[in-house]
């Protein structure tokens, strides 16, 4: 990203971006507050409605990022667009920081606050509440059980490979989303399990030898999983960006 | 100055361009003719950077197109044939798009608007297809950028509108604009053009000014039963024929220019002599 990028014009285009597509992410918020609210209201009337409706609204929560990924250029999608985005007086890297922030950070954050605030609202309108001291100890309890440096060593890793596979996960839906016009996020999933399918066989051989060799040969194996990922990561998001900066209108 | 060189450029197996040069002036009105597939589009979108040609450059005042750098997409504005324009207030349109382009003018959209009889209170969402093809030639005329480009700009306008287009356009018109209007409905934008370009067979095959035409072509009218044996080409009608000649006398006609323009199509080796000399 060689361009220039410009506060100014960043925060033009953002404004820009956000008037004409905000409504996206109004709908994500609206069913987001309606679904948790909807899930404990239930709570009590309905116990196996409410299960269900957790269930929906824990399914949007993990969907949602990948969703809103695969559709980065959702404002790209017709020839009139594409000329109208790419006329926009931006450099590339402005207009792909603005597509990024606006479909990539955005949304979670956006699911994140609304199920907050709704579940604020469900404990200031019920009996109901969260005991946040419950929580922590049980956070507190489940650390202590660690013993000594070398089980922290393997959480870090664990924990430092699930967030870097489901970036990794996101960022093919963002190359996804870049590369096909139209049912990006199916697409995508398509593609994604049949690369799944065709790495089985070595992801097979990688979890034996770390079952095999001990705790410093599954540290090793998920520290490079890691890796792996966080190559993924890069490579999946420069090919988005090339990729747009290249795009013509034919 | 828009500067185009040596550029070739194809979809997949058809060539659409090659090897073409040419330039575009400040200061002009330009007509982009040619029949359809000939590559008009197409050409719009090489010289605002929405195609990358294959080999070859085109430079606005020494800046490569193909870069979409601010500074010449702030100085460039395409309307398309086709174009979608948002659900919201012409007046929430402007403030997110006008901050871009900082030569926009409040003023001159007011007056296009004006003479298309438009109010400023519009609800993009809620015109007519022509009218809101109306409502983004003005702001197109309003960003007051150096290069504006437009595709078939009277498709879908009514009868008056088409006049109306004329005098916006005109109102608009400053010494270091450059406007290029490719369409296939020449009579829509005659009067109007201080040069034309026709695209033929991949090439441009003629890049000449209105004054130059008309010095050195005559458009005559001939009546049922007599001939013209001098022109170069000649169209015949239910009320007679018109003629393309050479201009021998020096006395100036009134452009025909889809007389001209089905002329240098028909004769092209006779209309390239007379250009040449």
């Amino acid at each position: 990203m060689s361009n220039n990028i410009s506060c100014s014009r960043l925060a033009m285009l953002f404004k820009h971006d956000w008037v004409s597509h905000w409504k996206d992410k109004a709908i994500l918020a609206g069913l987001i507050f309606g679904l948790t609210i909807l899930a404990y209201s239930l709570r009590n009337i309905l116990p196996s409605l409410h299960v269900t409706f957790i269930g929906f609204l824990i399914w949007i929560i993990i969907l949602t990022p990948a969703f809103f990924c695969s559709h980065i250029f959702h404002n790209m999608r017709t020839k009139q667009q594409k000329i109208a985005y790419l006329m926009i007086p931006a450099t590339r890297a402005e207009k792909y920081i603005v597509r990024f922030v606006d479909y990539v950070i955005i949304p979670p954050i956006i699911a994140t606050v609304t199920f907050l605030i709704a579940m604020a609202v469900v404990c200031m309108f019920s009996n109901w509440y969260i005991d946040f001291h419950e929580c922590y100890d049980f956070i507190k309890n489940t650390l202590s059980e660690l013993q000594g440096l070398e089980d922290k060593k393997i959480l870090f890793s664990i924990v430092l490979v699930v967030i870097t596979a489901m970036t990794a996960g996101l960022s093919a839906f963002i190359l996804g989303g870049t590369i096909f016009k139209s049912h990006a996020m199916a697409k995508t999933i398509l593609v994604l399990i049949i690369l799944q399918v065709l790495m089985s066989a070595l992801s097979l051989n990688i979890s034996d030898l770390a079952t095999d060799h001990g705790n410093n040969t599954f540290f090793a194996v998920t520290m490079a999983a890691s890796a792996f990922y966080i190559l993924v990561i890069i490579a999946c998001v420069t090919a988005s960006y090339l990729l747009f900066s290249r795009k013509q209108v034919i | 100055m828009i500067q185009i060189e040596n550029i070739t450029f194809g979809y997949k197996e058809h060539k659409v361009f090659d090897n073409l040069s040419m330039e575009l002036t400040d200061g002009n009105i330009y007509g982009l003719l040619g029949l359809n597939g000939a590559g008009k589009s197409t050409l719009l979108y090489l010289i605002s950077g929405l195609l990358f040609p294959k080999y070859g450059t085109i430079t606005m005042d020494g800046t490569d197109v193909t870069k979409r750098r601010p500074e010449s997409l702030s100085e460039t504005y395409i309307v398309p044939e086709e174009f979608e324009l948002p659900n919201m207030t012409l007046k929430q349109y402007v403030k997110i798009n006008s901050v871009f382009y900082p030569n926009f003018s409040q003023e001159m959209l007011e007056k296009s608007l004006e003479a298309f009889e438009m109010g400023t209170d519009l609800d993009l969402g809620q015109l007519s297809m022509g009218q809101k093809k109306k409502a983004y030639l003005c702001f197109a005329l309003a960003t007051n950028t150096k290069l504006l480009l437009m595709d078939e700009p009277t498709n879908g306008l009514d009868i008056p509108s088409k006049s109306q287009f004329r005098k916006a356009v005109s109102a608009c018109m400053t010494d270091n604009r450059t406007i290029v209007i490719s369409t296939h409905q020449v009579r829509d934008i005659e009067n109007l053009l201080d040069s034309i370009v026709i695209v033929d067979d991949s090439k441009i095959i003629l890049n000449e000014h209105i004054g130059t035409i008309t010095e050195k072509l005559a458009f005559v009218n001939v009546a049922i039963g007599e001939s013209c044996p001098n022109a170069i080409y000649t169209q015949t009608s239910a009320t007679g024929a018109a003629a393309v000649v050479c201009n021998t006398t020096g006395k100036e006609t009134p452009m025909n220019i889809e007389l001209f323009f089905n002329a240098t199509l028909a004769e092209k080796e006779k209309m390239k002599g007379v250009f040449q000399k």
